[in-house]
């Protein structure tokens, strides 16, 4: 197939040849990688004016139901929202069920947004990569508000953050003591924090929970030095608060542009993206190596059934593939 | 509708145990594997339902199985229109559409769901559906080839699924 054709389908922002070439984005075919390759360079020129939005939060807190609140409110003020969605559950038996759409059913039908879950089976810790190459596509289609959600478990959170603008993390005003449960990890990603489900009987819990992690973010070293991580309440039922989420975000990068930080993390995050391609094709090349494969189920069976030290084996695996 | 058989691997034993032969669950899984070899990707399945009524829990039951199977799966919403349906599938690039719906309306939907990917350049996406025999029995000339039933009669099911698979390479 030739690039061009993807490329004006995408910039002509043609639904299915965006969906298509993210396709061949995620694809594990080595032409596939190639075209997708070839269409990226194409439009790469189209891409980088959208606003990256990274949402993240555990799960329950109302993710998908954020986003498709945020997200009609974007759409009514003029915008044109994509969703991709990073690490979506996955099943032992190698397919992944994503749900993600499931409570997105307006924000579906709108044709300025564009939502798409992608599975984590059977890559090799490349759903960053994909996810930044997405991004590409859809800001070259003319979407103008990239939103990259993720589950607030495991590696996923430190990924996306390094590949957007804005990572919002949202919150649950809970039973007192979910400032012991988060990572402190999480806090220190966050350019701002938003307490869910504000509404009902539930706002003046949201509120204590408000002042606590003020408190808590008060401990800690300031990333920026013209951001202070605000704490936030919202409902994404009632739709209370989203303004002030979204006003942030547009002071904030007002304020880090002004201060020549945007900038800046734009380059380092381009820095960080070359060391996760290069990672990607040092394991890509492992695996494809010839001798590598051939050896692979034995030397992983020697450290089964304790054959093999982990050290050796990885040792032998090494030098097969440096031979 | 509401009466679901065991889904879970206790047909398949069975049924490997009588002929001696593979377990069907077994080809299928190679099938995928060989699908997803050839394609870059398993294959990508929406399992939706469209109409009134229907249950969550059928839906995500139908989608445990094709994920078992080996499939990538996405989750539709309960009572969706053909419209959003359809765009979910061209946004995920699925290969399939597994709808489910209880019958009375289905021929219906499964047109207008049709209609929609056609509108979009998107028809080589399959339509099959998951519904009562009865529903499914009166389908077959009009969709002929173009659906199966899935879960609630794992027999049928995976028998179609490995003639689905065929189609979709």
């Amino acid at each position: 197939m030739d690039p061009e054709f993807y490329i004006d389908g995408v910039l002509n922002n043609k639904r299915s040849i965006i969906a298509k070439s993210i396709t061949l984005i995620e694809s594990a075919l080595p032409a596939h990688q190639q075209l997708a390759q070839n269409i990226l360079d194409g439009l790469l020129p189209y891409a980088g004016n959208a606003i990256r939005i990274g949402i993240s939060g555990v799960p329950g807190v109302g993710k998908s139901t954020f986003i498709e609140s945020f997200g009609m409110m974007l759409i009514d003020k003029g915008h044109r929202v994509a969703v991709l969605a990073v690490d979506p559950s996955s099943s032992r038996s190698g397919g992944s069920i994503m749900g993600d759409k499931t409570r997105m059913e307006k924000l579906t039908l709108q044709p300025n947004a564009f939502i798409r879950p992608s599975p984590t089976s059977g890559t090799l810790g490349g759903v960053a990569k994909k996810t930044r190459e997405s991004m590409i596509i859809c800001e070259a289609a003319g979407h103008d508000v990239i939103l990259v959600e993720t589950v607030g478990v495991g590696q996923s959170e430190t990924a996306v953050a390094s590949m957007v603008d804005f990572f919002l993390v949202l919150m649950l005003a809970g039973a007192g003591d979910e400032l012991q449960g988060i990572k402190k990890g999480i806090l220190e990603l966050a350019d701002a924090i938003a307490i869910n489900k504000a509404d009902g009987n539930n706002i003046e819990r949201a509120k204590e929970a408000q002042s606590e992690y003020e408190a808590a973010l008060n401990l800690m070293e300031s990333k920026s030095a013209v951001w202070s991580v605000p704490v936030l309440t919202c409902s994404a039922l009632t739709r209370d608060g989203l303004g002030d989420i979204w006003k942030a975000i547009l002071d904030y990068r007002q304020k880090l542009t002004e201060a020549g930080e945007m900038a800046e993390k734009r380059r380092l995050q381009a820095i960080d993206w070359m060391w996760s391609l290069v990672e990607n094709r040092l394991k890509e090349r492992f695996f494809n190596n010839p001798k590598v494969k051939a050896q692979l189920s034995a030397i992983v069976d020697a450290v089964e059934n304790e054959k093999t030290t982990p050290t050796a084996a990885a040792n032998e695996l090494l030098s097969l593939h440096s031979e | 509708m509401n009466k679901m058989p065991d889904l879970d691997g206790g047909h398949v034993v069975n049924r490997s145990d009588a002929g001696g032969k593979k377990p069907r669950i077994d080809l299928i899984k190679e099938k995928v594997n060989q699908f997803a070899a050839r394609n870059g990707r398993r294959p990508r399945v929406l399992v939706s339902h469209i109409g009134p009524g229907g249950q969550r829990r059928t839906l995500n039951q139908i989608a445990a199985i094709f994920a078992r199977w080996g499939f990538d799966v996405d989750i539709g919403a309960i009572s969706q229109s053909p419209h959003q349906t359809a765009l979910t599938a061209i946004d995920n690039d699925v290969h399939m559409i597994c709808l489910l719906n209880d019958g009375e309306h289905q021929s219906q939907v499964g047109n207008d769901l049709i209609d929609f990917l056609k509108a979009h350049n998107c028809e080589d996406i399959l339509v099959i559906f998951s519904g009562h025999p009865g529903a499914i029995e009166n389908l077959r000339p009009t969709y002929s080839g173009r659906f199966a039933p899935v879960g609630f009669y794992p027999v049928t099911a995976e028998s179609d699924i490995l003639s689905i698979l065929d189609k979709l390479s």
